[in-house]
């Protein structure tokens, strides 16, 4: 068979490593700036859909079906994202006459509208959040308040950024609130209708795995916790959902299964759930008709390879999960290329360097050298870590984290590195308000990394691959003072670390890191977070600034008698090195007088026709700001 | 080139109590180069004050300069030890060499945290010592300057003779003429003869606000002419570099000053350390098979038990591999070829008295390697020439002039390390200073004088009690006088006396003998070959 993988990045690596193990075929499709990422190199073959703008590459039906019949698929996967949930794409895919890799595009349609899943959750006896919107009258609003039990949520219906929401806790705030909320309701939007709904305090997002066949077959995969979210994005999952109450787990794993049979569901699916932590129950909030970001640690517990599910299902095969053991459980990391500790900023650029322990599992996009551009999504990597139990496994990824190198790029791994040993995180009991109410720390020290890279760079720096004693003997010295290693390091700033014979204070022993010596890099994870650093030269470090001005620090003279041809600064200008201030000519030739560094002009002491004399001050400077030291 | 089978017994309790004996040899040596670095009389407050004013120490300095992580090959540590009320640690300056941009440097670096720096008359020799040494392995020097000028209350030492203070500023202006760069930096007064340092130099940078040029300081303008001034506006960075030029450079920190000297390296066209010339046996180096710390067990802590020099050689060259060249005859001098750090050598070492023969084998043996272009090591464990009728009617004094007459000559590189005795004669015909060996180090138990402090006792003590009248030759004065004799003997050839002197170019750790000789042979690897070239060689 031949499958084209309608994705990128580390999805479509992923997706391609399961269709090479099963001795398939793959197409790679991809927009220009991914021309040299991996996925396109490790298909069997890959077409070039056209400019970085989605539109006309990974988001352009006609495109990626016309590729997928000239280059001969039977099959087309979505991955996630971009078209996976789209109904007309299936559509597509299947009238041309090819496999579509996932649900029956009925389904997809039917779970895609947020209104018709409700229906069919409710059809099948599964809990959607009590809500009412039924009328907008304030007493029958009250009434549903009463009835769905405080306390409740009162939200636009047009709603959307936590505009016109409240939290009402008892029957007495609530006519306040309500009014309140309308006003918001409608300055924001222009429509002031409002929806009640129930308000869980302390609310999880637990999912379950959902595997259906063509065959009316529908089996679960346990469940996964993905509560750890920053406006509404998973950063860190993991299977199976710790803490749940043995009542609440069964309960959602058959809802889940009697949604699925409900709709015929024939692929892999997830179907989310909200838990209130407090009383274990349960809510449907939707289902997504695909492959989901976080099915590794699913693949973990349970040693499915859900792609291959996907694959065999689509070919019509009859699946039997019926003897499938959760055993273990698993993390997933999202490695993103965001600088989490400055609002989490995304993150452009090369990655360097790659470390990656031997002990995880590593879906990623990226390899050394690989460029992250601005035109996708910021997730570069996976980062799975799974264990006998949630605490080895916690500790897995503690043990990762500390080791994984990313060098070049910044990422959010420091930040993962912090939130796993949070307590709820430990405990098992993170709600999804956990990032929003929990001020992040102070990010890794960059001193400490710092530190640590200087005396790596000095180890490494003594391991010399030219022959001859001199290059040979590290920094030996025949007398025992300890020897002065001074390790320039440009990161965010420029570190002079002295490395002594003991070493700088306040490194961390052995940290993980990578030394490129011709490069001169250094790459050295500190609390989980790598630092990039490049290691100066002394003659870079120190390279002497030019002193063509002559006289006092903060004027312009006279090089040499002469009279002045032009006077162009005026007291108060604000000058840029190079901006010619004044022409002085003399010996029929005509002298530009320069500013040599950025400053504001005090005084000028000359006007064009005056004749000066060799180092006659010209123009002053304000000193504060044009300081030439 | 075969593995040297040891006999060492590392189990045997001599080996042990040597051992115990070298280590505490080898602890004051450490303990001494400590003073030498942060030690004397009053020199904690005097660093205090030095690094107050935002000056670096001198050894950081030069480590703040050469290559990261490579070696510098500090000499003559201790010079000054003993000396001058030992207010005068290392002599107040540190020389050595060391790479910059992969090129070797002479480096002369001004300690301003003894006596400001100044130079007494074992700084000056110790400052021509190193000019000597880039001369004759065509190094460029790097002066880091900071110096308070000569020691005045000894001017009498410092300035008037051939080698003296004169003879520094000769040297320096010679070999910039040979094409060795003379690069300063100034990071501190340089006044009078001093001025003279930077001014001679290639290429200057000053470092504003520690760094000062003037002939005549502030105390003497005010002297001749009355004149109050600021040093600073008499002979700062600003004044040289702006106005008379005396300085090429302006540098604001220390830092800044390594940083363009290291630019200013980058164009001075000298070859660089790997650039090994053709006429060099160079391969890739081995370390040694037997543990460079047995030396520590084998060398005997009482001195008159003789050890054997092949088991030294099989811990000092690569693989431990030797050849020995005429290994049966004149036994009392092992000679052979060997590697060290991958540099093919000639070694001359002692086991004990040189007779006729051995004189003859190691003549035999000089002979063969100058005309083979192979650099010569002489490893000094000698009491001397043998002395007696039969010696010297078989003509020990034409043997041993025949050794030195072949040592003086031979043009190829030569080293010399003392590692027990250097008594006599023996100093001479094993390449002793006066024969100019490249670098000449000793170890902490090596022994230099005329003779051992135990026949001289006899000899000097015979000497004198037949000009005296018998009245005077109690026994008491007889013993009085051998006490005299042997003290001053075992004073003065004590290799602390003899290092502090510059006798030599320091004492190293046994240890460390591979390393230090492995990178002088490197600074001769990439010179041209050295004139002379075949000759004869005679079969004595």
């Amino acid at each position: 068979m031949r499958i084209l993988v309608a994705n990128r990045g580390e999805i479509a690596r992923r997706i391609i490593r399961t269709v090479s193990a099963m001795s398939h075929e793959s197409v790679a499709i991809y927009a220009d700036p991914d021309a040299h990422a991996p996925f396109t190199r490790e298909a069997t073959r890959a077409v070039r859909l056209g400019p970085a703008d989605l539109a006309s590459s990974y988001l352009s039906i006609d495109r990626i079906v016309t590729v997928g019949l000239e280059s001969g698929a039977d099959a087309v996967h979505p991955g996630y994202g971009f078209l996976s949930e789209n109904a007309a794409f299936a559509r597509a895919v299947i009238d041309a006459g090819m496999t579509w890799i996932g649900p029956r595009p009925e389904s997809i349609d039917a779970m895609g509208s947020k209104i018709e899943a409700r229906r069919l959750a409710l059809a099948s006896q599964v809990a959607v959040v009590p809500g009412f919107d039924a009328s907008q009258d304030p007493a029958d609003l009250a009434r549903a308040a009463e009835r769905i039990g405080y306390p409740v949520l009162v939200k636009a219906s047009a709603g959307g950024g936590g505009k016109g929401i409240r939290i009402v806790s008892a029957t007495h705030f609530f006519a306040e609130e309500l009014a309140a909320a309308m006003e918001e309701a409608r300055r924001s939007f222009g429509d002031d209708r409002v929806i009640v709904e129930r308000y869980v305090t302390r609310p999880r997002h637990v999912e379950v795995q959902v595997v259906g066949d063509k065959h009316g077959a529908v089996f679960h995969l346990g469940t996964r916790e993905c509560s750890v979210q920053r406006r509404y994005q998973k950063l860190l999952e993991e299977a199976p959902a710790p803490n749940l109450r043995d009542d609440s787990r069964h309960g959602m794993q058959e809802a889940a299964t009697a949604l699925a049979r409900q709709i015929g569901y024939d692929s892999v699916g997830t179907v989310e759930f909200v838990v209130d932590d407090e009383t274990g129950a349960f809510f449907f909030l939707e289902m997504n008709t695909r492959l989901q970001v976080e099915h590794p640690v699913t693949e973990y517990v349970t040693g499915c390879d859900l792609v291959e599910l996907q694959i065999r299902i689509a070919a019509g095969e009859r699946i039997d999960l019926s003897h499938v053991e959760i055993t273990g459980h698993a993390f997933e990391a999202r490695i993103n290329a965001e600088d989490a500790w400055e609002g989490f900023a995304p993150q452009v650029g090369t990655v360097t360097d790659l470390v990656v322990p031997d002990w995880v599992r590593w879906d990623s996009a990226v390899e050394v050298a690989s460029e992250v551009t601005p035109h996708y999504d910021p997730m570069i990597a996976k980062l799975i870590v799974g264990g006998s139990d949630r605490e080895s496994a916690r500790r897995g990824l503690a043990r990762a984290l500390d080791r994984l190198v990313i060098g070049g790029l910044r990422t959010n791994t420091g930040f993962h590195r912090w939130l796993i040993d949070q307590a709820p995180v430990a405990e098992g009991r993170v709600t999804t308000r956990f990032l929003d109410e929990t001020a992040l720390p102070a990010p890794p020290s960059e001193e400490a990394a710092a530190a640590a890279a200087a005396v790596m760079w000095t180890r490494e720096a003594e391991i010399s691959r030219s022959a001859g004693v001199w290059n040979r003997l590290g920094a030996f010295r025949i007398t025992p003072h300890a020897v002065t290693r001074v390790v320039h390091l440009e990161g965010v700033d420029v570190h002079d670390i002295v490395v002594g014979a003991q070493g700088p204070a306040g490194g961390s022993a052995e940290p993980a890191g990578t030394v490129s010596k011709d490069d001169r890099r250094v790459v050295v994870v500190e609390a989980g977070q790598s630092f990039t650093f490049t290691v100066l030269t002394t003659t870079q470090r120190w390279s002497p600034r030019g002193r063509q001005s002559h006289g006092p620090p903060g004027a312009v003279t006279a090089p040499f008698p002469g009279v002045m041809a032009e006077v162009r600064a005026a007291a108060g200008d604000a000058v840029e090195p190079g901006q010619v201030l004044a022409v002085l000519e003399a010996m029929k030739m005509l002298h530009p007088l320069a500013a040599q560094f950025p400053a504001t002009v005090s005084e000028v002491r000359v006007a064009a026709g005056d004749n000066v004399s060799s180092g006659q001050v010209l123009i002053t400077f304000d000193t504060q700001n044009g300081d030439s030291e | 080139m075969r593995p040297v089978v040891s006999l060492v017994d590392a189990g045997s309790a001599q080996y042990q109590h040597n051992r115990e004996v070298y280590e505490a040899l080898v602890a004051a040596l450490r303990e001494r180069m400590q003073w030498a670095i942060a030690g004397g009389a009053d020199r904690a407050r005097s660093i205090e004050r030095h690094l107050a004013r935002g000056k670096l120490m001198v050894r950081d300095r030069i480590d703040m300069v050469i290559d990261d992580g490579t070696p510098f090959l500090e000499l003559s540590t201790l010079s000054g030890y003993g000396q001058y009320d030992d207010e005068v640690p290392g002599a107040g300056i540190v020389t050595g060499v060391g790479l910059v941009h992969g090129v070797p440097y002479v480096f002369i670096a001004n300690d301003a945290t003894v006596k400001g720096g100044s130079l007494v008359p074992v700084a000056i020799k110790k400052h021509v010592r190193a000019q000597d040494i880039a001369e004759q392995n065509r190094l460029g020097v790097i002066y880091l300057v900071d110096s308070g000028g000569a020691f005045l209350p000894l001017q009498d030492e410092i300035f008037p003779d051939k080698d003296h203070f004169g003879g520094s500023f000769y040297r320096q202006a010679r070999l910039s003429a040979q094409g060795l760069p003379q690069l300063s930096v100034v990071l501190g007064g340089c006044t009078a003869g001093g001025a003279y340092v930077p001014a001679l130099s290639d290429e200057v940078i000053m470092v504003q606000g520690i760094g000062r040029i003037f002939l005549g300081g502030p105390p003497i303008v005010k002297a001749a002419l009355g004149e109050i001034i600021e040093p600073d506006d008499l002979g700062g960075a600003e004044l040289h570099t702006h106005v008379s030029g005396v300085s090429d450079y302006m540098a604001d920190t220390e830092q800044e000053a390594y940083g363009r000297l290291r630019e200013i390296c980058e164009t001075t066209a000298q070859r660089r350390i790997v650039d090994r010339q053709g006429w060099i046996d160079w391969s890739e180096a081995e370390p040694p098979r037997y543990d460079p710390t047995d030396i520590y067990g084998i060398i005997s802590a009482d001195d008159r038990i003789p050890f054997d020099s092949t088991e030294i050689i099989a811990r000092i060259v690569d693989g431990s591999r030797f050849a020995p060249f005429k290994p049966e005859w004149g036994e009392s001098i092992v000679t052979g070829f060997a590697r060290i750090w991958g540099h093919l050598v000639g070694i001359v070492a002692n086991n004990g008295i040189i007779f006729s023969e051995s004189a003859l084998k190691a003549t035999h043996f000089i002979e063969l390697c100058e005309q083979r272009r192979i650099p010569l090591l002489f490893l000094q464990n000698t009491s001397g020439y043998m002395v007696g009728r039969d010696s010297e009617a078989a003509g020990i004094a034409k043997h041993g002039a025949k050794m030195v007459s072949a040592v003086a000559n031979a043009t190829v590189p030569k080293y010399t390390v003392l590692i027990g005795g250097s008594y006599g004669a023996g100093n001479y015909g094993m390449c002793g200073r006066g024969f100019n060996p490249r670098f000449l180090f000793a170890w902490p138990n090596s022994r230099i004088a005329t003779m051992s402090a135990d026949t001289a006792q006899t000899v000097l003590v015979d000497i004198r009690l037949a000009g005296m009248n018998s009245e005077d030759t109690t026994p008491t004065h007889v013993a009085e006088l051998r006490r005299e004799v042997a003290s001053q003997y075992e004073t003065q050839s004590d290799p602390y006396y003899a290092t502090s002197r510059l006798w030599d170019d320091g004492l190293i750790d046994p240890v460390d003998t591979r390393d230090v000789l492995g990178l002088c042979l490197a600074l001769a690897a990439r010179q041209d070959e050295p004139p002379g070239g075949p000759g004869i060689v005679y079969r004595m």
